[in-house]
């Protein structure tokens, strides 16, 4: 549809879809109940904006979200107080359903992971005069909300401050937590700033999390207010569920090979032993924090499906990626990231296909 | 207020509400919503009938009243109304065909924003130009521009318009295979 000929119909469909009025408006009840200088009629939601900023005021109006939420943030408090469990942990039947295994250690590296991300903010100490804030200043400087099924986990600080975007930017890059190196950053101007930095050392790298990094965006929200948003994110390593692990048990596995250049699929199948080496040596690919916007040149590509006595498992594998290995959970079976190496030239030579088989 | 002010605000209530019902009903719809709508726009531009000696003045404030009231309603995170289970079947003028068009466009103009759906509404149901639809949503002209912009481009895509301008490519044809699906829970529905 050409945004002409959208156009050009546009007022005949509006013409055409908009009713009649059920009724006429009467001139005179409406002279009377504007005299009477009242907007009364409960239905309306104009109205009843007018209402509420008449009787109850603007300040009202911003606490009230407030105040209910304490409201309910004190019954389940309560609740959980008195029931002696947290109120996640018991199920809709009543038995109480703690996390249990890989699962409990999973949910203790993204908390671990958190609580990192907020002692390298609190790390961060800025001028008196700056005023923290806990709301969103503007579109770009929101508070993260995490996914909670990624992998990457994000935590902000929030302030303002009368400063220009420029003198504020300067200011936070002279005053780094130590560890915290100097980064990439645009030419700041009066009105907005950005950077971003790399923390070292303690901050880098733990057996929880990786590839750790600091935002900085300093935006102009109005005259005399700049908005200062500082936000640390990483990606905390998960350990393998028995969902992404291939059981010992497979009795064979289904391939599907594509080719990146004549786009071609070549279908094939491992017997027994073949796909339990196979197997073993995806078992073994550790879980990183590589994203899959990593792999900007995907070479072949393989489906492969394994089956065994615990039903078949689909995994996804991408190769000609930069480096490493990303294992993204899937509701059936898990795709896998890697780089040319061990795992796809064992698959390849055991469908004896040419080692260089789909790439340029 | 003089005897002739009330006689020719009457009468200009009657000339106009007509047609701002409808642009409202566009806006919004929903006929209470609507009718309050207009109501308040005409409540409003009553205490200042004596200085609105232009009628060019008298629509445009009017306007202005409607169009303002309306945004600053949209922009509430909840207006206080719930939605049935049940929609209410409404009669339109015209057919299948009609109902056809007011369905499906009430549909895809509920998924625009709130000032996107007042440019459309304001610059091709009342055929305002870009500076008097500026001067009643209390903006620029620019902002009037990129928002028209937006709409129509989000419209353009959206599959219901699709649908609808396939099979009204002739004034007043009937649907056809091509029609694409509405979903009926969209009609009726009201931000």
């Amino acid at each position: 549809v050409t945004s002409d000929a959208l156009e050009e119909r546009l007022p005949d469909l509006l013409e055409r879809a908009a009713p009649q009025p059920p009724r006429d408006l009467n001139g005179a009840s409406i002279r009377r109940a504007s005299t009477s200088g009242a907007v009364t009629r409960v239905t309306a939601a104009v109205a009843y904006t007018e209402s509420n900023r008449t009787h109850r005021g603007r300040a009202w109006r911003w606490t009230a979200p407030g105040v209910a939420a304490m409201v309910v943030i004190a019954i389940a408090v309560t609740w959980a107080l008195t029931a002696g469990h947290h109120p996640l942990d018991r199920h809709h039947d009543g038995a109480i359903q703690r996390p249990t295994g890989i699962e409990a250690l999973n949910a203790q590296r993204r908390a671990a992971t958190t609580a990192a991300l907020d002692r390298l903010l609190a790390a961060f100490s800025m001028p008196s005069t700056w005023r923290a804030s806990t709301r969103p200043l503007s579109k770009a400087l929101a508070l993260p909300t995490d996914d909670p099924t990624s992998y990457l986990v994000s935590r902000a600080r929030l302030w303002v401050t009368t400063d220009a975007a420029d003198t504020a930017m300067t200011y936070v890059s002279s005053h780094l937590p130590s560890q915290v190196t100097g980064g990439n950053a645009i030419e700041p101007t009066a009105d907005f700033a950005s950077a971003w930095f790399t923390p070292g050392g303690q901050w880098s790298r733990s057996t929880n999390y990786a590839g750790m990094a600091i935002s900085v965006i300093i935006e102009r929200l109005r005259p005399g207010t700049v908005g200062v948003e500082i936000e640390a994110s990483a990606y905390w390593l998960p350990l393998r569920t028995p969902a992404q692990t291939i059981p010992d048990s497979v009795t064979g596995a289904a391939v599907a090979i594509r080719s990146e250049i004549s786009k071609k699929i070549h279908h094939g199948h491992l017997n027994a032993a073949d796909a339990r080496t196979l197997a073993h040596e995806i078992n073994q690919l550790t879980v990183t924090y590589q994203a899959p916007s990593m792999c900007p040149m995907p070479g072949p590509s393989a489906t492969l499906t394994f089956t065994s006595p615990a039903g078949p498992q689909t995994v996804t594998v991408n190769s000609n990626c930069p480096s490493g290995v990303f294992v993204k959970p899937r509701t059936h079976g898990m795709q896998i990231d890697l780089a040319p190496g061990r795992v796809f030239s064992h698959l390849l030579s055991t469908l004896n296909l040419p080692a260089n088989f789909g790439r340029r | 207020m003089r005897v002739d002010d009330e006689a020719s605000f009457d009468a200009f209530v009657h000339t106009v509400s007509g047609r701002l019902l409808r642009a409202a009903w566009l806006l919004t719809g929903d006929w209470h919503a609507a009718e309050d709508l207009v109501q308040v726009a005409l409540e409003k531009t009553w205490p200042r009938w004596p200085t609105l000696t232009d009628a060019d003045h008298r629509i445009a404030y009017t306007r202005r009243v409607l169009t303002t009231s309306y945004l600053r309603g949209a922009r509430r995170r909840w207006t206080g109304e719930l939605a049935t289970e049940t929609l209410p079947e409404t009669a339109v003028d015209g057919g299948i065909d009609d109902a056809l068009i007011s369905a499906s466009l009430r549909s895809a103009t509920s998924r625009l924003p709130a000032k996107q759906r007042a440019c459309v509404v304001l610059r091709y149901f009342l055929d305002l130009s870009e500076a008097d639809t500026a001067s009643a949503m209390g903006t620029s002209v620019g902002t009037v521009k990129s928002n028209t912009a937006r709409a129509l481009d989000a419209l353009r895509r959206d599959p219901v318009m699709v649908g609808l301008l396939e099979i009204n490519a002739s004034p007043r044809s009937r649907p056809n295979r091509g029609a694409a699906p509405i979903d009926r829970n969209e009609v009726g529905r009201c931000d």
